[in-house]
């Protein structure tokens, strides 16, 4: 289990949020690493807000933002988009 | 005698049996304190404690360990005994032998502690249960044991299943070498229909949700997770030239 402490976690084929800040900027958004973190917070919570709506749990923001912060959704997330057979 | 230590038949040679006097003699003196005639009567007995231990000798106990500690049941009858009641060292030793060699046996031929008188109720259960079985062409009751031995039937069932045999997953089972671990058949592959059609449907929610996200938020999320155009046939996720190159330099 990754710490829960940060608010993205990703494992080691992925790049960290200074590099992706730097591949954005060089493809014209410029950016720095906290808003790199936040677009991710804000994405995912986009993600966990409509799985929420869909299975019609009517969660409410701050429990859906706790959700789309947990490592475990991310991964999870990730994981699903990871596979072929989508 | 080839399989025990050659000091110990080195001893049982060099020391033949012992008349009744001559125990009486070597008893009394060691009572006295005299440590040499102590030394002779053990020495002189290890042939009983030898034939006692082949007795009670299983394949998962150590032979030489049995040994050891059914000796320890000859010194404490060389302790206790007493020349002046008129038995014969033997007799009385051999209680003590063999209370030693049960008490190991009990100790060490399995995994789990059971105590020793729970070890010797469930052997007088087992044997009643085949006596009655023999007799009576089928399987009795816990009730007719309970009746027969004079327990209650929970300390029957309490102790047979205390005692129950255990096997090891990894040990080896046949000539092959097959584990019961590899006979057991694998189903980490198995998915529940109810589960997959689950999270088929899950996973069509998560790509209708991802068509929310801007261009940018997704590229940042392919970046951050290196989720690659190989892996996911995608679109929507396509990676620039440069952010390849940036990738491959990584």
């Amino acid at each position: 289990m990754k710490s829960k402490k940060y608010v993205t976690v990703t494992n080691s084929n992925g790049l960290g949020l200074y590099d992706v800040a730097k591949v954005m900027t060089n493809n014209g958004h410029k950016m720095n690493h906290s808003t790199v973190r936040n677009i991710i917070n804000r994405s995912f919570f986009k993600l966990a807000k409509n799985i929420s709506d869909s299975y019609n749990l009517n969660y409410d923001s701050k429990k859906i933002d706790s959700i789309s912060r947990s490592p475990e959704f991310q991964e999870s997330v990730v994981d699903l988009l990871r596979e072929k057979e989508l | 005698m080839a399989y025990i230590d050659k000091s110990y038949s080195d001893i049982i040679k060099n020391n033949p049996l012992l008349t009744k006097k001559q125990e009486i003699n070597l008893s009394r003196q060691a009572k006295k304190g005299n440590r040499t005639a102590r030394k002779k009567l053990i020495e002189s007995n290890y042939r009983l404690v030898l034939s006692i231990a082949k007795k009670y000798h299983r394949n998962d106990i150590n032979f030489e360990d049995l040994l050891q500690e059914s000796s320890i049941g000859l010194l404490k009858a060389v302790d206790r005994f007493d020349p002046e009641l008129g038995y014969k060292f033997s007799t009385y030793a051999c209680w003590w032998i063999k209370q030693a060699a049960l008490q190991y046996i009990n100790e060490n031929s399995t995994n789990i502690k059971v105590p020793t008188h729970s070890r010797l109720l469930n052997s007088k259960i087992k044997n009643k249960i085949k006596e009655l079985e023999d007799k009576e062409g089928k399987k009795p009751t816990l009730e007719q044991v309970s009746e027969e031995i004079g327990e209650n039937v929970n300390k029957i069932k309490y102790t047979l299943k205390s005692n129950r045999y255990i096997a090891s997953i990894d040990a080896s089972r046949d000539d092959e070498g097959n584990t019961l671990a590899s006979k057991i058949a694998d189903e980490s592959d198995f998915v529940n229909p109810e589960v997959l059609l689950e999270k088929k449907e899950l996973k069509r929610i998560i790509r209708e949700s991802l068509n929310l996200l801007s261009p940018k938020e997704e590229k940042i999320i392919r970046l951050r997770f290196g989720i690659t155009e190989d892996e996911y046939n995608n679109n929507k996720f396509t990676l620039t030239s440069e952010m390849k190159e940036y990738l491959n330099e990584k």
